[in-house]
This record gives structure tokens, sequence and C-alpha cells, in this order.
């Protein structure tokens, strides 16, 4: 052990907060050390004249001024606004004070990246999706195939047609659930159930998006001119005492004679 | 017997007969905090010397620590509701008043950076400064052999982690413990910073004669 280890203790000797152990080594040290004796002697002193430092006393007005600011103070608190507008009011009068550039260009662009993120965030969809298979029950994750009806973009009138195997499902309440198999570009495993509005949809082309029971799958192709009228087709009746399920076999649906189970077809 | 079980009870009951002499730092403040201001006149006339001597060690001019005191004070008022009852009083103002005072050297220590008429070389040395040699002018010498004048400076020239330690420490006359829960530090590290301020301070001040 050396000086520059004892100088670490010189504080708690001076102010006796040493274990004994401590202040025996230390001891024993500056009796054979003139130098680590002159700096204990020395911060003995020097800590010595730092509490025998004078008392600043406060100017007479003190006690003055800060009546008149608490009073103030509670005047404020009686007539205080409520919180956003005040919090308003205070971004407002800060940005005011914000007079550096560097302050307002960190600002600007610090509220930029963050309205940026939040519009990402938000219109991000994943292709990848969960789907239950019927058959196994399980939740298998499955691409959906990425249309530019899933992103938000124009109806692609130029996407080429498919088969609609899917449609020649008859969309009726069965007792026993009811599965297609989506087109073979796509693993997922569709659930038909039953289709609304058996009106006459306008002969148009279009995307048409299919919401089943099953996680959200859409982006099919089709042609409604050709596929419309196989698939909008009435369902046929079912006998209404026979408790029916949805495809996933979850909860009774309402027997097609009373009311049609909706599933959202929209362009 | 008394009717009632402690003063603060009796006091919350009846507030006259509550006294503000005797009563403690916490029990005035809750007083305060129903809305007693002679209580917290007491507060102020037990709290504003030490605070002001402890800014001005720190800080180092007496305008700008009365001001850091009042408003220190204003905010002790405005925040009344956010104390809780389980800390020191004293630990909650102090530790108001120092962050007020530390922002006030950070603020002045960038004002200081930026300032083009600072040397930097002044600014940044701590390590190196030494008051001023007695022999060199002896009418400069004579005005300012005040040993106060000299620890205040020397003070001044510590970084202010070190300032604030040896305030509270060997001005305030705090404990460890209590400065560790103002400075929200760990007792070995309050202890170790003590020591190396304490060291600098005498390096600082190694030709001056105290006890004279």
């Amino acid at each position: 052990m050396n000086c520059t280890y004892f100088e670490k203790l010189f504080s708690g000797y001076i102010d006796g907060d040493l274990e004994q152990e401590a202040r025996d080594a230390l001891r024993f040290h500056l009796h054979g050390c003139t130098r680590c004796s002159t700096r204990v002697s020395d911060m003995e002193r020097t800590v010595r004249a730092l509490k025998g430092l004078p008392v600043a006393g406060l100017s007479s007005q003190f006690d003055q001024v800060l009546r008149s600011s608490l009073q103030e103070e509670r005047t404020r608190e009686i007539y205080r606004k409520p919180f956003w507008p005040e919090l308003m009011e205070n971004a407002v009068e800060w940005l005011g004070f914000a007079r550096r550039r560097s302050v307002q260009y960190a600002f600007a662009a610090g509220f930029v990246l963050v309205v940026g993120l939040l519009g990402g965030i938000s219109s991000y969809k994943s292709p990848v999706e969960t789907v239950r298979v019927v058959e196994t029950g399980l939740y298998v994750p499955a691409f959906v195939e990425p249309s530019p009806a899933m992103w938000g973009l124009a109806v692609p009138i130029s996407v080429p047609l498919r088969p609609a195997p899917v449609m020649k499902v008859s969309p009726v309440l069965h007792t026993q659930p009811q599965t297609a198999v989506s087109p073979s570009s796509s693993p997922v495993m569709l659930t038909m159930v039953s289709v609304s509005s058996p009106q006459p949809m306008p002969r148009s082309r279009g995307i048409l998006t299919i919401q089943t029971l099953e996680p959200k799958i859409s982006g099919f192709a089709v042609d409604v001119s050709t596929a419309g009228s196989e698939f909008f087709t009435q369902p046929e009746e079912t006998d209404p005492s026979v408790n029916t399920f949805d495809a996933t076999g979850r909860r009774p649906l309402p027997s097609a004679s009373s009311k049609k189970r909706v599933t959202r077809v929209s362009f | 017997m008394s009717r009632y079980h402690t003063y603060e009870a009796a006091a919350a009951i009846q507030p006259d007969v509550f006294d503000h002499l005797t009563a403690t730092d916490e029990s005035l403040f809750s007083q305060v905090q129903r809305g007693d201001m002679h209580a917290f006149e007491m507060l102020v006339s037990r709290y504003k010397t030490r605070l002001y001597n402890c800014i001005f060690r720190l800080v180092g001019s007496m305008e700008m620590s009365e001001d850091l005191v009042q408003e220190t004070f204003l905010r002790v008022y405005r925040n009344r509701d956010n104390y809780q009852a389980t800390s020191n009083f004293s630990t909650w103002i102090y530790t108001i008043a120092l962050n007020l005072a530390r922002s006030e050297l950070r603020k002045r220590r960038r004002r200081q950076f930026f300032s083009l008429n600072a040397s930097p070389v002044e600014d940044c040395n701590t390590e190196g400064f030494d008051l001023p040699d007695p022999t060199a002018n002896p009418a400069e010498f004579l005005e300012q052999t005040k040993l106060g004048w000299a620890i205040q400076t020397a003070i001044e020239q510590l970084p202010i982690k070190y300032r604030t330690v040896i305030v509270l420490r060997d001005i305030e006359e705090m404990s460890y413990e209590q400065i560790g829960e103002i400075l929200d530090c760990p007792t070995g590290t309050i202890k170790s910073r003590v020591n190396r301020a304490r060291l600098r301070l005498q390096e600082m001040l190694r030709h001056w004669q105290y006890d004279a």
C-alpha cells in the first residue's frame, strides 16, 4: 500500500469515519510519511476554514419580494386555466422563445420524422398472415399474394383473370364446414360460409375482396361479369332445425331462412 | 391526558393550537398543504439563510443566489402537493435548490463557452489554478487576503460535482447519507468525491496561512 492508496482515506480519517483497521493502517503510514502527514494536516485546516466561513446575509427586500411573488402565485392558481389550453399556450410560448436556428431545425426535423414514422407504420401491411387450416385446426403463417388493392392503390383493371373456384362453393349454411382452396398461387385455405345480397351486381370488372370468418384474405381478381352469375346464387334452403355452424365450428349460425350470413363483398 | 393524541392531530382540528415555532419541518409543511401560509413563512425563515449560503457558495453571485432562493421557495410552494411526507423536507428543498443552482451553473458555463471574449484556457483549466501570488503585488494582496475570498475563489474553480459535495459537506455540514439522498448518488461515491474535492481545494489553497 502506497501514498496513493492512503490518500483516499484522508477524508474519512478527518471525519472520523474510518473503520478501526483502516484508521490504524493510515496512522502507521502517517508516522513514516512526512508528505502524507503534511497533507492530512493541510486538509484538516482546509475543512476547518470551510466550516468557519462567514454566513452571508440576504438583502432586506428578500421577504417582501418573496411575499409578493407568492401572492402572484396564489392568484395564478385561483385563475389557472385548464390543463390542455395551458399546455398549448406554453408550447407556443416556448416555440416563440426558441429563437436559435438550430433549435428550430431540430424541432422541425423531429416533427417530420415522427409524422413519417407514424404514417409508415400505419400504412404497412404484412403480406404474411396467420390463417387457420380447417382440416387440422392449426394456425399457420401463409403468404398472401400482394395485390394493388392490398396496398390501397387504384383498382388494377389489367390484373389477369383467374378462375374462381371459391365462387363455386355454394354460399349457404351447411352442417359441415365448407372449405375451398384459393387459387393455386396462394396456399391460403379459404372458408366460405355464405354470401349476402343475392342482388345482381353491376357487371364490371374489379377486385373482389372476400372477408371470411377466418383471418382476412383479400385480393382475388375475378371477373364479375362472368363469375358473378355463379357466385351470387341464391342459397339453398336448409333445414332450420339443423344446428348449423360456421367453417371453424366455433359458433352456431342462424339458419338460411331466418337470416343470411353476411360476407363482405366490396369493390 | 391530552384530548388529542398528537400535536398534528390537534392542529388539524384546531388550527390555532398549532405551534409554528416548535413544529417540525414536515408538520409545518403539512400545514402548508392545508393552506396555512403562516407555516410557509416559518419554513422560509428557517431555510432562507441556509439555502442562500449554500447557493452563494456554489454560484458565487449574491444577486443570482437571492433569485435562486426565491425561485426555490416558489417551486416548493407550487409543488406542495407533490411532496411526500415519507421523505425529509430539508432533503427535498435542498434537492430543488441544488437543481436550480446547478442548471444555472451549466447555463453560465455554456455562455462562457460561446463567448468570444472568454479565454478557453481560463474556462477549462481547473487543475492548474493558482491563487494570486502574495508577493507579486502587495497592494492587491492586501486587498485579497481575506480567507473567505480565497476559499470562495477556490471553490468556484472546482468542477460542479466537487463543488456541490464540498459545500454540502463542509459548509452545510450535512451527513454523507443526506448528501447522497439529495444528489441521488450512493454514499460511497459521495465520500470519494468529498475526498477528491478536499484534496483539490487544499492544493489550491496551499500558499495560504489559514491559521494566521
